[in-house]
């Protein structure tokens, strides 16, 4: 069956490009623009991975994906966090919260693609 | 936290000049750090701009190119849209590139989310004429230049330490 995967960036580029990546590797792709968004796409669809952004308007990826472990439905959920981002603190904070990995853009289709199969077998 | 010291300016603009360098390379433009970061651009321009602070120093980020050279980065479909998108996206991964070079200082930035300007010759002017430090980078598709407007602590960026945990880099996967 067909697994999904959401993408939750601010920008339309970003997730313009994941789609562009996973859609021809057998992923169906939804998207979400922030954290609320994201959280409002997980409560609704039936979504086997999450890619997410880090620095979002609204809801940024780490409270989104706090606010996840906290719901039972959605804390088993694996997440790639996917940002700018290479500060430890914030990398450890994704860890605690459950995050399964951190990649620091840009973003390698191989390296997305890989992590993917792995988390979603 | 009034302006920025020589040497400070001087690390800046070195991390700087580096961040867009690399940001460039990294999606495909061979590009290269040019001395003059007022070099005239070559018709209509887009603007990225995004904030940051934390308790050692704080200003805005811009980076402005011509809509040429962000669609020779190959990540939009080149409509007006998508470039503008696509700018916010650069000054993002400008400024994250920026951070994290920093944190060998022991500086660890916070960020905003990225505003984009568009229009044909835009001239940056901060209110208060703030310290800035200007770089720009060139490539056959253009040339795109940075400006950092910012203050410092007297004692930020006194020199890379070397003991600091780095986190992850550019293109890198952590698995947890």
């Amino acid at each position: 069956m067909e697994k999904t995967v959401l993408i939750v960036d601010d920008s339309a580029t970003i997730r313009n490009q994941v789609r562009g990546i996973l859609t021809p590797v057998g992923y169906r792709v939804l998207e979400a623009a922030d954290g609320h968004e994201g959280l409002d796409v997980l409560k609704r669809e039936s979504v086997q991975g999450v890619v997410c952004d880090v620095n979002m308007p609204r809801m940024d990826g780490l409270e989104m994906l706090e606010l996840m472990r906290k719901d039972q439905k959605l804390a088993a959920l694996p997440v790639v966090m996917l940002t700018t981002e290479g500060q430890p603190e914030l990398i450890q904070r994704a860890k605690a919260s459950g995050a399964k990995g951190w990649i620091v853009k840009p973003c390698k289709p191989d390296l997305l693609t890989g992590v993917m199969r792995k988390l979603l077998a | 936290m009034k302006t920025i010291a020589p040497r400070q300016r001087d690390i800046l603009s070195d991390l700087l000049s580096a961040s867009i360098v690399e940001l460039l390379d990294a999606y495909g433009l061979d590009a290269v750090a040019v001395d003059d970061p007022d070099i005239a651009e070559e018709g209509p321009g887009v603007a990225g701009v995004i904030g940051f602070v934390c308790d050692a120093m704080r200003g805005s980020l811009v980076v402005y190119g011509s809509k040429r050279l962000l669609a020779a980065m190959g990540q939009t479909n080149g409509s007006d849209l998508g470039l503008r998108d696509w700018a916010g996206e650069v000054a993002n991964q400008t400024l994250g590139r920026l951070k994290n070079k920093l944190l060998h200082y022991g500086v660890m930035l916070n960020m905003t989310t990225p505003v984009v300007v568009v229009g044909f010759r835009l001239d940056v002017t901060a209110p208060g004429a703030a310290p800035r430090v200007a770089v720009a980078a060139s490539s056959v598709h253009g040339t795109v230049r940075v400006a950092l407007d910012v203050v410092a602590e007297p004692d930020a960026l006194v020199g890379a330490i070397e003991s600091i945990p780095m986190g992850a880099v550019e293109g890198e996967l952590l698995l947890f």
